[in-house]
């Protein structure tokens, strides 16, 4: 006697489980035949990426750069040639309103916009204080930090480490970009995750962390019955086009596609539900939070942990706007006015759902094979611009990363005693991934893609490794 | 128009749009339409508004050639930034990128900061192209095709000017007769107009001055006052630019498009009120105006491009209304932001106005003023009507006084007073109707001053020379003619595009490094095939073209013919069809590439002629099955032994889900881009940058951020998830469901299953598929629908139909 399958049953026998990208199908078209095996350069540190992009421009001088001379040159004008701003209303020499003080063995000085994070790990951060940007505006400024490359087109690093490494659970995404609440694409749109030139598997999939309809159409809009009903009438109708084909390949990878879609629909909802998680988990991060947005974004930090355990590649989190001095959705840390309110509902937003992500992921043994970056795509100015705010800054601000590899406790490089530009050790942005390609195991110049007759790469011709903040 | 990266919009922050971009969508599909041999396709992508014999359109009154530049407006533009040599740098490469590969199917923007590394394409043939293209500026342009009418209409509007100044003439004499008696006695509207007139920028403020003050004082003392401000101001003033565009001299430096400015006109210029109850807009000092024949035409002025080799304020004496742009422009970039101010003209009254530049030392500018609908990315469609007037431009240096002038109407009215101290309002009315006729004399003999322009117009403004039609009879008839007329002269039809603004040629960058300029490199075609420099005079777009085409370039031909073969067979017989270099693939068929190159040139350019040559091969009439041995012999098929099996592309897809649902609007062609859920062929879908049809970018309609010659054809879960839950396909398949539930002649259940496969797939049902799919139906019927969204069992077969791969692939 056969009884018929239940939705549960059907997916475990499935057994592949959750698949967004049906390899199988792109492995047998021509030219994606000889997709990259995962054969590190050399021994890879970390295995995983987590990108908390802290869009809109997080001001290093209120957070991880202290700057005393501020403080005392209160109200006069900079003393050194003010470069072009975004909005050319700079005003005068502008001290940081919050306090900044040391933490933990290394002494790191953090400022009370982040003490959780401070308390929790200051002693795994690498500080970088001399990032670097060539752009000073949002929409090209998040390309050149995703992409190596100021405009739309070209691949997203995630897309990158995805292709360089090759996907270490065939049933899951390797690049997915979380969202929740009222969190949507920085400035630049969904292409800042393309998989530009690279292969379609690579691009990022979206994921919002918060609702039932996480993933494009992933929510059935009929009884599973009559959806299976339907696929085993076009399955059979498929097999005899198929058989008439001669077996073209792309067919029946299109024929197997739909089965990861179907078993899709319920992965998805079980991957972004949280019931499994302990009470004490959810606390930690702050699922329960009052504050909606932080909430939310707690959602994404847990969602980050359940991701990377399964051995998703890379993974970027969305900050959600408090709407505060020209924050907006897409770019929520844009304090170009009201910067100490602005700048302190942000960090509140996102302080203890990150310091929980590094305490949780620390307590499973994780935080040794994932790397976790923080950043934006720039930092802020020295001097306000109106009353309260701060303009853009790509001449010198601060990022951070910590876990797989990364040297904790270290402060890298310097800005100059106004917190301008930088005078000691520039990065740019191709040295980040330079340095997190070598992370992963990769060599940033031998991960290239030939494209209209050039081979590019995500360090573009630049990019030298970071060594003294490896461990 | 992969092949042109398509968009509708630049991308970037606030994803501005590319204006009337649809415009050049719809060229395309004519052409096409058209079969318009394919060299006079290339020629008018590059210089279609430069040919001397452009292609009209008589059905639609259109200079059919002068559209195909649009796609050089289809770049990516950053937002607001602050290295704006940079941003030129960038989409001018971008401009250079899509015309290399498109037509030459070359990557020369590889070699913008070193010599090609694979090609023969060297640095210098980068800026070569680089001068070209930046010899141009981004326009909204007019593609009208010339009217036999219109120059007739224009004359006509011109003596109705003519009579009309004349009756007017006549009749505001005798309103300059009663004009001492009326400000002496002001009626109860006059003197409501006096007590507001607190301001001196006010005509009547110096009436307000007497009726205020119990003591007498001289009524012009703030006149006084500020007209010598205005004097000494002009003393230390350091003009390092002035373009007075009331002489021909200076407009003659500036560039002009559109109908209107297209010269200056002499103080007492007028417009005429299109509509309402006025006669006259206004009267006007000299300048260069765009709205004297009508506010519907459209006027570009763009001053030459200059450098800031300093500290500089720019001042501009304008006037405007309707939302008329005037901005100064860094490095060509068209959009507003932060650092990029726009001013939007609505004030009909002339004035100055200071624009800092502070901010762009070190960078080469221009000014730019154009009509509402007519800035390049501004621009406002629906604005048709709007006007701008220039007198002047300054450039000074930061922080200096400029010019002052908003009062300049009170110079004949101190000139007449003197030094004589006015006191009473007796002896001020009577100055003022001095004035007023020695102004209208002035005006009826053509010997109009500035500052009597002015006085006549605020008169006019203050209702003290009659404006209305019916109380000036004799002026009704020749207001009636003008509008009749006026309503028949066009609305320009408007395009995105480029402006000519003088040839430049541009330094290598070392490196590619814009701040780092080397020698000079002569505008030219590719070294390579011919290094001879074009003409100094134009930009060499139009050399560009005919070098493209000429008979010793191996590559344009061979480009096209293999991209036409690339469509048809779903891989080029080069099947890097954007890269015919080094680095691209080598053909599959080198004579057979070369056979069709030279066939396609000889039959006429002819692209509909080259598409029936190839369907009526042997080759392409092959059956999809493999022979037997070609799997091992040949299995990617170069050698063509059997037809390949294709995915439909993205837009045929959805176009296909529409067309079998019967809801498409095939008819409904052409026009302003609309959005996924109408039911229009795909093609005529926005092409948002920053929010790209999710239904189409599943299926792999290209991001367009340069040409894509060779889509991807990806296998994604998100494809089968859009034709299994997305709403938009499930509520198509309930219409076509629906459509043929209630068809009388498709009520027999088999054969609506028959016509379900037919209208589908092409063929009819076998009796087996018959047979399943209304197993299916009656299947379905029985299913529980509860909680879920309630669809017909018949509804669930189409929906299933859509799912089948034979609907999506071709064989």
């Amino acid at each position: 006697m056969t009884t018929p399958l239940t939705r549960r049953e059907m997916l475990r026998r499935c057994s592949t489980g959750f698949g967004f990208l049906a390899l199988s199908g792109l492995m047998a078209q021509k030219g994606y035949a000889a997709l990259r095996a995962p054969a590190p350069d050399f021994k890879p540190r970390a295995k995983s990426v987590i990108f908390l992009y802290m869009s809109g421009g997080v001001s290093h001088l209120d957070s991880f750069d202290p700057k005393p001379l501020l403080a005392k040159m209160a109200g006069q004008p900079m003393p050194v040639k003010v470069e072009r701003t975004m909005f050319n209303k700079n005003g005068q020499i502008f001290p940081s309103p919050f306090e900044f003080r040391n933490y933990g063995a290394s002494g790191i000085q953090i400022s009370s916009m982040f003490p959780k994070i401070a308390a929790a790990c200051s002693d795994d951060l690498a500080v970088i204080r001399s990032m670097t940007s060539k752009v000073n505006e949002h929409a090209q400024g998040n390309y050149f930090f995703h992409t190596g490359f100021p405009t739309m087109g070209h691949p997203s690093a995630g897309a990158w480490i995805n292709y360089g490494l090759g996907s270490a659970n065939h049933d899951l995404p390797g690049f997915v970009v979380l969202q929740s609440g009222n969190a949507v694409a920085p400035h630049g749109g969904v292409g800042l995750f393309s998989n530009g030139y690279l292969p379609a598997q690579h691009q990022a999939s979206i994921i919002k962390a918060d609702v039932a309809n996480a993933v494009a159409n992933i929510m059935p809009r009929e009884r599973d019955a009559l959806q299976r009903g339907r696929l085993d009438f076009v399955r059979e109708a498929d097999t005899a086009f198929l058989r008439k084909s001669a077996g073209d390949a792309q067919i029946e990878a299109a024929v197997k596609n739909y089965e990861t879609a179907y078993r899709m629909q319920s992965a998805v909802p079980e991957l972004v539900g949280i019931a499994g998680e302990t009470e004490a988990t959810k606390k930690l991060y702050g699922i329960d939070d009052p504050h909606p947005t932080k909430a939310a974004y707690a959602r994404q930090c847990l969602l980050a942990r359940r991701l990377v355990e399964r051995g998703v590649r890379f993974v970027e989190l969305s900050c959600l706007t408090e709407g505060i001095g020209s924050g907006g959705a897409p770019n929520p840390w844009d304090q170009h006015g009201e910067l100490q309110k602005g700048h302190a509902a942000m960090a509140n937003q996102v302080d203890q759902p990150i310091a929980a992500l590094m305490t949780d992921l620390k307590q499973r043994g994780l935080l040794d094979e994932t790397l976790v970056i923080w950043a934006g795509e720039f930092g802020r100015t020295p001097f306000s611009q109106g009353a309260n705010g701060r303009d853009h800054n790509p001449f010198g601000f601060s990022i951070w990363l910590a876990g797989g590899g990364v040297k904790g406790g270290t402060i890298y490089g310097a800005t100059d005693d106004l917190g301008y530009h930088v005078v000691d050790k520039p990065v740019s942005v191709y040295d980040l991934w330079a340095t997190v390609l070598h992370l992963l195991g990769l060599d940033h110049t031998n991960l290239t893609y030939l494209s209209g007759g050039r081979n590019f790469r995500l360090t573009d011709v630049h990019g030298n490794v970071i060594r003294e903040i490896l461990a | 128009m992969d092949w042109t990266r398509y968009a509708d919009s630049h991308g970037s922050e606030g994803d501005a749009p590319v204006a009337y971009a649809w415009r050049y969508r719809d060229y395309l599909i004519r052409a096409l339409n058209a079969d318009v041999p394919y060299d006079q396709l290339v020629r008018e992508h590059l210089a279609g508004d430069l040919l001397e014999a452009p292609r009209l359109n008589a059905a639609l009154s259109l200079n059919e050639s002068a559209l195909g530049i649009g796609h050089l407006r289809m770049v990516l533009h950053g937002f607001a930034p602050t290295d704006a040599l940079e941003e030129l740098g960038r989409f001018t490469d971008d401009q250079i990128n899509t015309v290399s590969k498109a037509f030459l199917g070359l990557t020369v923007s590889c070699a913008r900061c070193h010599n090609h590394k694979f090609d023969p394409i060297s640095q210098r043939d980068f800026s070569s192209w680089y001068g070209i293209f930046t010899s141009t500026a981004p326009a909204t342009v007019a593609v009208d095709a010339p009217s036999s009418t219109e120059g007739a209409l224009r004359a006509k509007i011109a003596q109705t000017k003519d009579a009309l100044r004349e009756v007017l003439v006549s009749a505001w004499r005798d309103d300059a007769d009663t004009l001492a008696e009326k400000l002496t006695m002001p009626n109860a509207e006059l003197a409501k107009a006096i007590s507001g007139a607190k301001l001196p920028t006010a005509l009547l403020h110096p009436f307000w001055r007497i009726t205020q003050s119990r003591e007498s004082t001289d009524a012009l003392v703030s006149w006084r006052s500020v007209n010598n401000r205005s004097a000494d101001g002009d003393a230390v003033r350091t003009e390092l630019r002035h373009w007075d565009l009331r002489r021909a001299e200076d407009f003659a430096a500036w560039r002009h498009d559109g109908a209107g400015a297209n010269g200056p006109s002499a103080a007492g210029a007028f417009a005429i009120a299109p509509d309402g109850d006025r006669i006259l807009t206004g009267i006007y000092p000299a300048g260069v105006y765009s709205h004297l024949v009508s506010s519907k035409d459209r006027g570009v002025l763009l001053s030459p491009k200059f450098l800031l080799d300093e500290k500089h304020d720019l001042w501009l004496r304008l006037a405007g209304e309707g939302g008329a742009f005037a901005r100064f422009v860094v490095q060509n970039y068209p959009r507003e932001g932060s650092v990029y101010p726009v001013q939007k003209l609505v004030q009909a009254q002339q004035q100055w106005i200071k624009i800092p530049l502070e901010y762009w030392q070190g960078d080469r500018v221009h000014i730019e003023l154009t009509t509402a609908a007519d800035q390049p990315v501004l621009a406002d469609p629906k604005a048709t009507r709007s006007w701008f007037g220039l007198a002047e431009a300054i450039v000074t240096r930061t922080g200096e006084t400029g010019p002052v002038g908003a009062v300049d109407f009170t110079e004949p009215v101190l000139a007449t007073a003197g030094d004589r101290e006015i006191t009473t309002v007796a002896d001020l009315a009577d100055v003022f109707a001095a004035v007023a006729r020695e102004s209208l004399r002035a005006w009826a003999t053509g010997t109009t001053t500035d500052a009597q322009a002015l006085f006549l117009d605020q008169l006019l403004r203050a209702g003290l020379l009659r404006n209305r039609p019916d109380e000036i009879a004799a002026a009704k008839p020749l207001l009636v003619f003008y509008r009749e007329r006026e309503a028949l002269l066009r609305v320009p039809t408007r395009a995105p595009g480029v402006i000519e603004t003088g040839a430049v040629d541009q330094p290598l960058f070392a490196r590619g490094n814009h701040k780092q300029p080397g020698e000079l490199a002569p505008r030219r075609f590719l070294e390579a095939i011919d290094a001879t420099p074009y003409s100094a005079r134009e930009s060499g777009r139009h050399a560009l073209a005919e070098d493209l085409l000429r008979p010793d370039n191996p590559l344009t031909a061979r480009v096209i013919v293999n991209r036409v073969w690339h469509h048809l067979f779903g891989r080029g017989l080069v099947a890097t069809p954007d890269n015919f270099g080094r680095m691209g693939e080598l053909p599959s068929h080198p004579e057979l590439l070369d056979y069709l190159a030279v066939w396609f040139v000889e039959h006429g350019w002819s692209i509909k002629e080259l598409v029936r040559f190839l369907v009526a091969s042997e080759t392409w009439q092959r059956s999809s099955t493999p022979p037997p041995g070609a799997a091992e012999s040949d299995p990617d098929n170069v050698l063509l032994s059997h037809a390949p099996v294709r995915r439909l592309e993205a837009e045929a897809i959805r176009d296909a889900l529409l067309g079998v649902s019967g809801d498409l609007k095939p008819d409904e062609m052409f026009g302003p881009p609309v959005l996924g859920d109408t039911p229009r062929r795909s093609v005529y879908l926005r092409v948002k940058r920053n929010d790209l049809d999710p239904f189409l970018a599943a299926f792999d309609a290209p991001v367009p951020s340069g040409p894509t010659g060779r889509r991807d054809v990806t296998n994604v879960p998100a494809q089968a998830l859009a034709l299994l839950n997305d709403s938009f396909v499930r509520t198509l398949a309930q219409h076509w469901a629906k459509r043929l539930e209630n068809d009388p002649a498709a009520v027999e259940p088999a054969e609506r299953i028959r016509r379900m496969f037919i209208e589908a797939l092409g063929r009819p049902s076998t009796a087996i598929e018959t047979e399943r799919a209304q197993q299916f139906v009656a299947w379905a019927a029985m299913q529980d629908s509860s909680g879920a969204e309630a669809t017909s069992p018949w509804a669930d077969l189409t929906h299933a139909i859509f799912n089948l791969k034979e609907f999506i692939f071709l064989r």
